[in-house]
């Protein structure tokens, strides 16, 4: 990426970016779903 | 050489009537669906809140049997928590966010679109309970088992509504998160961004956090209804106290859900009235972010009568406590901000400022309900549905109503009516207050909360509150009025719209039209609506 696109580019992020957040948070999500009903299971 | 990858939508007919509120993934259009749902939602739960004053007009039992009035207070609760406030605040979050950071839109349009959709059918499921031969849940709208486990089979449906506004809430928390992150206009640093995105930054983290915690609370009790399982059910070896611990977990942090962004509305109406920058910028921030930490190591402030050991009974009222200190900072800078500024009180302004003195009401009446001693006294009386009301109402709704006057020129093109708006405040300030204080004395007095009928001595106060909850429904309709009156027409609005407005989205024109910053702005200093605190 040159220096200028870079600049414009500004704090927007790639494509990529959005979607490595998305799997991330949603993955934490379903984590803590299972977390806290497996920690119900083994009382 | 020509870059075939480059797209545009130009050439698509844009879809008319109901498939264009159907199929759209603008965030505009979708804030705007957020935010009808939320005022019909408010009228639905509101008409609830009329039958409950309405039998507790005077002592006896009049207009309800007792298992509906337990419905009501059930589905008032649900509805407007999750079908009012929440929806409200998303509304809010998806008109104003992409606005203010300079984004073209959400990170995730269609996900936004399901969001959305996901709500209307879940509430069909839980109001739908109400015409069940088992009628809806009458057990709060906390669920506790065993009483939740001891209703008829509308649990199930009221669990699967439950699921799907998670589900809605976690996936709007996620677009929101991925938004700010990803998507901001050159120029435009953490440090720079309104405070209204950094409070919905920190309550999406909240809700990813803690709605999962309430699905499985609710699917356990859903398996222990139907599948014979034993998690909460002492019978068969599992702890009903368990659940209690699990659904505070997640019912406190929501608690912080439905005011942080509160915070961040009162943040951004009060400098542009005072025409001065925020007092304490970075101090609000931090300030929001310890809120939020401490909101998770609180949640047995809500029992302390279940009996915990001494020990856990004077951390909780200790942390509780503690979130005094970061709440203060806030109405200090607010404070701050308006001393020697030159204060117009616009609608937006005398909600706001309502917001500042009656949520602190409930503040100081939440430190008072954290005494673990008086708290034996205070619990589930009247006193504990004062002080949450006091948070939620002047608190979390005269927020959102701050924030729809505040908005509405930018939304319509049109500027509301001020005189209508300043009536819709007096009327709904002063009534909301006869209403709520009276219940601070008959909690103190020992009036238990969910009853549809009491002893005498309570009559007086409930009389009053009960006048008060009449005149402040009412009020809300002239606010209906009020809002379509504005989007039907009156006073062209300007880009600014407010004298002393700041933020990007008072750069683009009035109404903002449905597509803006394609071409990411430059943010600096001049433009941004609070000062880099680092420069």
């Amino acid at each position: 990426m040159s220096d200028e696109s870079r600049k414009n580019r500004g704090n927007r992020r790639p494509v990529r970016h959005i979607r490595w957040t998305v799997a991330l948070l949603a993955g934490i999500a379903a984590l803590i779903y299972l977390g806290f009903i497996g920690r119900g299971v083994l009382g | 050489m020509t870059d075939t990858t480059a797209h545009t939508d130009d050439h698509h007919a844009q879809p008319k009537g109901l498939a264009r509120w159907i199929l759209t993934t603008n965030h505009k259009e979708i804030g705007t669906l957020y935010l009808v749902f939320s005022l019909a939602m408010f009228i639905v739960g509101g008409a609830m809140a009329m039958i409950i004053r309405a039998e507790l007009f005077q002592p006896g039992l009049q207009l309800v049997n007792p298992e509906f009035f337990n419905q009501m207070t059930t589905m008032h609760a649900l509805v407007m928590i999750f079908g009012a406030v929440m929806p409200a605040f998303v509304g809010l979050a998806n008109w104003m966010v992409p606005m203010m950071i300079g984004a073209p839109d959400m990170a995730l349009p269609r996900m936004n679109n399901w969001s959305f959709w996901i709500l209307p059918f879940a509430f069909l499921i839980l109001l739908s309970t109400l015409f069940m031969p088992s009628g809806a849940p009458a057990s709060g709208w906390t669920l506790y088992p065993p009483l939740s486990l001891q209703g008829g089979n509308s649990v199930a449906f009221v669990i699967f509504a439950i699921h799907l506004m998670g589900i809605s809430s976690i996936m709007g928390a996620i677009n929101i998160i991925a938004t700010i992150l990803n998507m901001r206009a050159p120029g435009m640093t953490l440090l720079r961004m309104p405070l209204f995105v950094w409070t919905w930054l920190i309550t999406a983290f909240l809700l990813i956090a803690v709605m999962p915690v309430l699905a499985g609370a609710v699917t356990m009790l859903l398996t222990d209804r139907f599948f014979d399982t034993s998690f909460f059910n002492a019978a068969g070896g599992g702890d009903p106290v368990m659940y209690q611990h699990i659904f505070w977990f997640f019912g406190h942090p929501e608690v912080y859900i439905m005011i942080l962004p509160a915070f961040g509305i009162i943040s951004e109406i009060i400098p542009t009235f005072s025409r001065k920058r925020l007092f304490g910028y970075t101090s609000m921030v931090y300030a929001t972010a310890s809120i939020a930490f401490l909101s998770f190591i609180v949640w047995a402030h809500h029992m302390f009568t279940t009996g915990m050991p001494l020990g856990a009974s004077l951390f909780f009222m200790y942390a509780t406590m503690i979130i005094a200190v970061p709440t203060g900072i806030k109405i200090f800078n607010w404070v701050s901000t308006m001393w020697r500024g030159s204060m117009t009180f616009e609608t937006p302004m005398l909600f706001a400022i309502a917001f500042v003195i009656l949520f602190t009401i409930g503040g100081l009446s939440g430190v008072m309900l954290a005494i673990v001693p008086a708290d034996f006294q205070y619990h589930d009386t009247y006193f504990v549905v004062a002080h949450f009301h006091y948070v939620l109402v002047t608190g979390a709704v005269f927020a959102i109503m701050a924030a729809a006057y505040y908005w509405l020129p930018k939304w319509t093109g049109h500027m509301y009516d001020e005189r209508l708006g300043k009536i819709h405040f007096w009327w709904s300030t002063i009534s909301v207050n006869v209403l709520f204080f009276p219940q601070h004395y008959l909690g103190l007095a020992g009036m238990p909360r969910r009853i549809p009928d009491y002893s005498v001595q309570f009559a007086e106060f409930n009389l009053i509150s009960s006048i008060g909850g009449f005149a402040f429904g009412i009020a809300q309709l002239l606010f209906v009025w009020i809002v379509i009156k504005c989007v039907r027409g009156g006073q062209k609005a300007t880009a600014g719209v407010w004298e002393g407005a700041r933020g990007l989205e008072w750069t683009v024109p009035s109404p903002a039209p449905l597509h803006t910053f394609d071409t990411p702005p430059q943010v600096d200093d001049s433009v941004s609506a609070h000062k880099d605190q680092l420069a």
